[in-house]
């Protein structure tokens, strides 16, 4: 008897579902997704090479990455009576046997079997079978379930958190149910906005412009997603093209408008009433700020507002991202009173935000808040008399957290290990020590050394700190070794090769026989490519290895002891004879070296009284013969006034070129191109994707690194963050940071409706109505608010992985270090307060509240097309009656309906209208209707003609915008059964939901 | 599989991917915690007790806190130059040496004069201080520490590696619970029959207080927080259903199970810390004051919670000085002395006196040299243990001597006088973990390094009575 198994084909029957194939490659496209590697192939590809094809394993539900995972009978047993026939199942596929008498005409025979999972068995009794030669067996898949007959498979269902027995369980029929809804989700999914699976251009469907504006922007509308929709094909890269063009929003000309319209009180300063007994600064209304400088709260609100209105949302998200990388916080008492300061400072990360690194980090170098917050302001050079070193806290800070971070990384940002295992740190303490010396000699710009500020008004806030010439260490540096260094050795030297900068000059070192590293030869690079230096043995040692030689970059100002003079030389056989321009004020050093090798020593000191030239002979019998011009030096000991500009210069230089250093760095392309995927995009992103993002970082393709307007176009365009990954990957995604969710919903009210701010912008009325302080302290609840992180490490740092699924998963989870018992309560509670109160401080009646307008939504909420609309009213009970509190609208007719007990419709009780707005306490006896009513059991509806969206459709709006479509069923029932349970204020129960609701915290 | 094995397997693949050598230590550390993790030798005494991390974030400049005094002044004055505190500046601690502590005894030391509260509690033998404790893998000499001869510490000096490994003891990494977590991962089962953790924080997630199997709580000055509904039924009712929903994306998981877990746990608190008062007057200065009140009552609510051990992470901030030292770091010391100084009178006032105990921790202390204005990260620091338990009034461990603190020499790992620890982290906290009730044949599964450091004879350093 010969027996064969074999997948014979998928047919469609009634209860089965179509493949979902929107990029027609045979294969089903929720499939696809859940198998990334097979994505985009061709149905007869067989990527797993187990003889199925990828399309034959879609059918069939088995793993096409896995050859073991594949869709055979068990051998076949045989009783007397029957044959059973095995094999293995997979939940959601129907099977049935086929018979075949000669191999060739095939019978189906017993009854269709739902699959389990398990292994199934079939048993065929003999006598069905008719008498022939041969029997031959296979087993089919009949189709693939389909409970619900929305024609998506149960599987893909229950993969995608939809539901598997109702076809509207994430969009409402009105809005084509499910089956739209997995098609919208199909549409968008590559970077061009076309089709899943492929790379065709197209336009992203709803879900899919709003998961783009939810990376890109604090949080879509439905305005922002038809802008969207209408750029057409590879919209989203049209987008972001728009955004880098627009026009910046900045912070400080709104604090300095504030500034100027402010007036001290003369009056309460003579009262001497103010905090300090010093009078108080009022505005120009009278209003008390109740202190003598500017509130830094009234950058938050700033903040707010680009928040909620700007346009260029995506340069404010990015800034906002830099703002948790290179931090300064108010927290420090140091800058609590910066208001401007803040401003200016967050400014300059709006103004890089799409431009050059390099630029950015020495903003951030040279600023004076950053120079408070981290201390180097006023940093002193070293002074080994007293033994004191200069502040090593920025040196530290711009490495670890700016720039480079603390372990070597590969451009795929995963560690370097060596050969045991172990992670290689980045720097060591010399490293920082040479740093904090390149960091001293910062001043408060045209301040006296030694100045410090609160920068409660204007005064130093917005200059760039210089430089107090005595205080700066003006000797030279070296600092982070180079990598990819490599040794050569014969038998009387050591060549050491590395890749070199042009422009960058670099120091050789060997390990001393003391322990210490031993510099050489400084060497600078004319052209980029690779440098070589040989070192004798003789000089540095016999075998040593590799590892007993390094590479560090170099930076000399050759300003040591001030800059040099030519001059002309010529020898007797006794004398050298130096001659060279002198200047009167200035002092002169002839410096000389015994020998090539060794270092140059003062000589003597020349001071002239007059302009002239002079000859400094030089006596052999005093300094050796043999000795040539280059063996001498003469130095021009530094006048403060005469060379400030060249000096300022040399500084700047050096600092350029340590930030060229740093940005030039291998790890710092990965570790940027990470963190910014980690804030816009997702927690985790694969190597690979850090790799083509950190790629951009370090060449955008015009040969310039550190472009960041191109680095955040590959963050947003690559194809994992437009592609399917986000459907089925459960470790995809990111919690949204608390301020992101308050600002989502900001938007989503239009919180910012009558900010007259932006419109006039040289309306000095403009302040009137709008507020001046944002809420107070929301970092009490959120433990998030701008310009006021705990430390330098943010509010959370980007490698944080929270104990739990998370961490056992191996998942980074940055926000959610802020996630605690206590904030998951105070975060929603918090939201709550700005949905119902608005987004304000009332101080003293003075400022309006930056509301939430409710009635757009209200509106959408009456549309005519169906159902009716239900208002809120107050209720209460006593012995006799209800008391219905009704708040009427003058002009429209009410239904004051009620449910009796035990029945589950409502029928009408009244009909009542009013001429004019009122509100009427409508009793209802209880011998009427009957007792044990509560409130849920009456309603008003309105009934002159208004009626409603139903819930579903608004649950569709707010799905989309606040979950981008991803509201899994469950959510979203519970969502539409608050809606109609809280009668008349959907929106806020809605807006409850939303603050709460886990698909809609986390950013997928 | 059960969650747990899945963690040891995690747990596994941390140490092997980023500390190869330190796998030997961090195997052990698994098979015990897999004996230990059951049993835990550990035997209710039915008296509770409670122990207090006092986290001064930022590195304290412990060296300007407890300050060499007599003939050592002069020494510590010429290395900190104008760091260096007057005498003004300073207050005299009347010590009671004795055997535990030869290698201070017969020198003279002072403590920052913002500190008055504290030297009461050591004079009347309530407080006592640990000199140079630090992150430490293995007993380190200066040269081996230049040679790199022996594993030291990751990220020595910077501010999260060492945060993380105060926090883990394991400072050679691979490990992402805290000692206080593994602690009460063994005493938990035995002490604590309530809803609440047994690990509780006043500053957020901490790793400190994270087991394998204990997830920390969290508590607000006032107690437990709630959920400020508009208290709707519809409301209350579908944040229930939301949250025990099951969400095939891991980070929508997480976040249900946190509020849900929030929510429950909240309520239980609240209920218990609400009834509990206590009428001493706490500082308000610094915020510390109502922190450690809080912890107060917490500790007075311990048998409604079903606690008999409990274990507290709370913290004050501002300790970078890298600049205005002299200003702002008096100003902190008094904050902690006033308010630990009030926390000890309501242990008085709760007649708890011998069963609390709260140390201090901290990144790191600072660099003895001056860098003008403040100071730089450094290494090893002096911290302080109080509580009736605390064999006090007394110095131990080895305060560097006028021959050890220097700059450029002595027990300098570089040149700015960063103290090289001569006692672990693990020794420090190891003496607090058997006073708890964790058994000596279950300490190596919290602290896989101590073997380094201690035999297992005699106490570890000998402060707890």
């Amino acid at each position: 008897m010969i027996l064969r198994f074999t997948l014979v084909s998928f047919t469609l029957s009634a209860f089965s579902a179509q493949a979902i194939d929107v990029n027609s490659n045979g294969v089903d496209d929720i499939f696809e997704a859940q198998y990334p590697a097979i994505s985009g192939s061709s149905s007869s590809d067989d990527t797993d090479g187990d003889g199925l094809s990828n399309a034959a394993e879609a059918l069939a539900l088995t793993d096409p990455t896995d050859p073991t995972d594949c869709f055979k009978c068990l051998p076949l047993a045989e009783t007397a009576n029957a044959f059973v026939i095995k094999w293995p199942s997979k939940e959601g596929l129907s099977y049935q046997v086929q018979h075949s008498s000669d191999g060739q005409v095939w019978n189906l025979v017993g009854a269709q079997i739902n699959g389990t999972g398990a292994v199934l068995s079939s048993t065929i009794s003999k006598s069905s079978l008719p008498a022939s030669a041969g029997n031959f067996f296979s087993v089919k898949v009949a189709g693939q379930i389909d409970t619900d007959d929305d024609g998506i498979a149960d599987w893909a269902e229950e993969l995608l958190g939809f539901s598997s027995t109702d076809s509207f369980s994430v969009r409402s029929a009105a809005n084509g149910g499910d089956t739209q809804h997995l098609a919208n989700l199909l549409t968008g999914a590559n970077p061009s906005g076309g089709l899943s699976g492929t790379t065709s251009p197209g336009i992203p469907s709803d879900e899919h412009a709003s998961r783009f504006l939810t990376q890109t922007t604090f949080g879509p509308r439905m305005s922002d997603i038809a802008a969207l929709q209408a750029l057409g094909a590879n919209g989203y890269e049209k987008w972001i093209d728009q955004q880098l063009a627009l026009p910046a929003s900045y912070q400080s000309p709104y604090i300095s408008h504030i500034y100027d319209l402010w007036v001290v009180d003369e009056a309460d300063y003579d009262r001497g009433d103010g905090p300090f007994g010093l009078g108080v600064v009022r505005d120009r209304h009278g209003y008390n700020f109740g202190s003598m400088w500017l509130p830094a709260s009234n950058v938050d609100a700033i903040w707010m507002r680009n928040a909620i209105n700007g346009k260029d949302q995506l340069r404010q998200r990015v800034a906002w991202a830099l703002s948790q990388i290179m931090v300064i916080s108010a927290e420090d008492t140091a800058l609590e009173r910066a208001t401007l300061g803040l401003a200016h400072y967050y400014d300059r990360l709006i103004e890089h935000s799409f431009g050059n690194f390099d630029d950015l980090l020495t903003e951030v170098s040279q600023n004076p808040l950053m120079g408070t917050y981290l201390t180097f302001l006023n940093n002193r050079k070293p002074d080994p008399a007293s033994g004191r070193i200069p502040d090593e806290n920025y040196a530290r800070e711009i490495m670890q957290l700016f720039s480079i971070g603390l372990f070597e990384l590969n451009m795929d940002g995963t560690m370097i290990h060596d050969e045991n295992g172990v992670a290689q740190e980045s720097y060591d303490n010399e490293d920082i020590k040479a740093l904090a010396r390149i960091f001293t000699g910062y001043k408060l710009a045209g301040a006296g050394f030694g100045t410090t500020s609160q920068f409660r008004d204007r005064t130093y806030s917005i200059q760039k700190m210089d430089w107090q010439i005595n205080e700066k260490d003006l000797e030279p540096k070296s600092f982070l070794k180079v990598r990819g260094m490599t040794l050569n050795e014969d038998d009387a030297s050591y060549a050491l090769s590395w890749p070199a900068k042009e422009g960058l000059t670099y120091m050789p070192m060997f390990m001393g026989t003391n322990g210490y590293w031993v510099e050489t030869t400084k060497v600078s690079a004319t052209s980029d490519g690779t440098l070589t230096t040989t070192l004798s043995k003789l000089e540095v040692g016999e075998s040593l290895s590799i590892d007993q030689f390094q590479i560090k970059h170099h930076i000399d100002m050759e300003l040591s002891q001030g800059s040099t003079a030519d001059f002309t030389f010529l020898e007797t056989s006794t004398e050298y004879h130096l001659t060279w321009p002198v200047e009167a004020g200035n002092d002169y050093m002839v410096r000389y070296r015994p020998a090539p090798n060794q270092p140059f020593a003062d000589l003597v000191q020349v001071s002239p009284p007059t302009t002239t030239t002079r000859t400094q002979r030089i006596r052999k019998n005093v300094v050796g013969t043999g000795l040539t011009a280059d063996d001498f030096k003469i130095v021009i000991s530094i006048n403060d006034t005469l060379t400030q500009a060249a000096l300022y210069a040399a500084f700047q230089s050096e600092l350029d070129t340590l930030i060229r250093v740093l940005t030039g760095h291998p790890n710092t392309a990965p570790f940027m191109a990470k963190q910014l995927i980690k804030h816009l995009v997702t927690s985790n992103p694969s190597p690979e994707y850090v790799a083509r993002v950190a790629t951009v970082f370090a060449n955008n393709g015009s040969g310039v690194s550190g472009d960041l307007g191109a680095t955040v176009k590959a963050v947003l365009l690559d194809p994992e963050a437009r592609g399917t990954r986000f459907l089925i990957d459960p470790t995809w995604g990111k919690l949204k940071e608390p301020m992101l969710r308050v600002t989502q919903l900001a938007r989503f009210y239009d919180a910012g409706r009558n900010d007259s701010y932006d419109a006039n912008p040289t309306d000095t009325n403009r302040f009137d109505t709008n507020l001046q302080w944002w809420d107070a302290r929301p970092k009490d609840d959120l433990l998030q608010e701008p310009f006021n992180a705990p430390s330098v490490f943010n509010f959370f740092e980007p490698d944080y992985s929270h104990p739990g699924i998370l961490r056992d998963a191996g998942l980074e989870s940055p926000a959610f270090q802020i996630l605690s018992p206590v904030t998951a309560l105070t975060v929603p509670n918090r939201i709550t307060s700005y949905t119902n109160n608005g987004f304000h401080t009332d101080n003293e009646g003075q400022a309006t509240p930056f509301e939430n307008d409710y009635s757009r939504d209200q509106t959408a909420f009456n549309d005519p097309s169906s159902g009716p609309v239900y208002v809120d009213f107050g209720f209460a009970e006593d012995q006799f009656k209800y008391i219905l509190t009704l708040n009427l609208s003058g002009g429209v007719d009410y239904e004051i309906q009620y449910r009796p007990l035990g029945s589950s419709s409502f029928q009408l009780l009244d009909n009542i209208s009013s001429g004019t707005s009122t509100i009427f306490n409508e009793w209802v006896f209880k011998n009427q209707v009957g007792q044990g009513l509560t409130k849920d059991d009456f309603r008003l509806a309105v009934a002159s003609g208004a009626t409603q969206v139903k819930e579903e459709e608004y649950a569709d709006r707010l799905n989309l915008l606040f979950a981008n479509g991803m509201l899994n069923a469950e959510s979203r029932d519970t969502l539409t059964k608050v809606m109609e349970q809280e009668f008349g204020t959907p929106v806020k129960a809605a807006a409850y939901l939303m603050t709460i609701a886990p698909n809609t915290a986390i950013q997928k | 599989m059960n969650p747990s094995s899945l963690s040891r397997r995690k747990f596994l693949k941390d140490g092997s991917c980023t500390a190869m050598s330190s796998l030997g230590v961090l195997s052990t550390l698994l098979n015990l915690r897999m004996m230990g993790n059951a049993v835990g030798n550990t035997t209710s005494s039915g008296q509770s007790k409670a122990l207090v991390c006092l986290f001064l974030n930022g590195g304290n400049d412990s060296y300007n806190m407890l300050v060499p005094s007599g003939a050592e002044y002069a020494n510590y004055a010429a290395m900190r130059s104008n760091m260096a505190l007057g005498s003004s500046s300073l207050l005299g601690l009347n010590r009671a040496d004795d055997a535990k502590t030869p290698l201070n005894n017969g020198r003279d030391f002072d403590i920052n004069s913002a500190m008055p509260e504290l030297q009461g509690l050591f004079d009347s033998g309530k407080l006592a201080f640990v000199s140079n404790v630090g992150t430490l893998v293995e007993p380190t000499t200066l040269s081996q520490y230049s040679n790199r001869s022996v594993e030291l510490p990751r990220s020595l000096f910077a501010h999260n590696f060492q945060k993380m490994e105060w926090q883990t003891s394991v400072p050679q990494g691979g490990v992402t619970t805290g000692w206080m977590g593994r602690m009460a991962d063994l005493l938990n089962s035995t002490y604590n029959t309530g809803k609440v953790s047994m690990n509780m924080s006043l500053a957020g997630n901490q790793t400190m207080l994270l087991g394998d199997t204990i997830i920390p709580y969290s508590l607000t000055e006032s107690g437990g927080v709630a959920l400020n509904e508009s208290g709707t039924v519809a409301q209350l009712s579908s944040t229930k259903s939301l949250m025990e929903q099951s969400y095939k994306n891991l980070y929508e998981q997480a976040f249900a199970d946190e509020t849900k877990t929030s929510i429950e746990l909240n309520a239980a608190f609240k209920e218990a810390f609400d009834n509990a008062q206590i009428s001493t007057i706490f500082p308000s200065a610094g915020g510390l004051g109502g922190r450690l009140k809080a912890i107060a009552r917490s500790i007075a609510s311990q048998s409604v919670l079903g606690h008999e051990r409990q274990t507290y992470f709370v913290q004050l901030g501002g300790f970078d000085n890298h600049s205005n030292l002299l200003t702002r770091h008096p100003l902190l010391l008094s904050y902690i002395s006033q308010a630990v100084g009030a926390f000890w009178s309501a242990l008085q006032e709760l007649q708890m006196e011998d069963q609390v105990t709260l140390f201090t921790a901290s990144d790191f202390s600072r660099t003895i040299r001056s860098n003008g204005a403040g100071s730089d990260h450094a290494w090893g620091a002096n911290h302080f243990v109080m509580g009736g338990a605390v064999d006090g009034q007394k110095i131990y461990g080895k305060y560097p001597d006028p021959t050890e603190l220097r700059v450029a020499s002595g027990l300098d790992v570089g040149t700015n006088g960063r103290m090289l620890p001569s006692i672990s982290t693990d020794e420090y906290f190891a003496e607090m973990a058997l006073w708890l009730g964790v058994s000596q044949s279950d300490l190596s599964s919290v602290f896989p390094n101590l073997a380094n450091f201690w035999t297992g004879s005699g106490a570890p350093v000998g402060f707890m009575k």
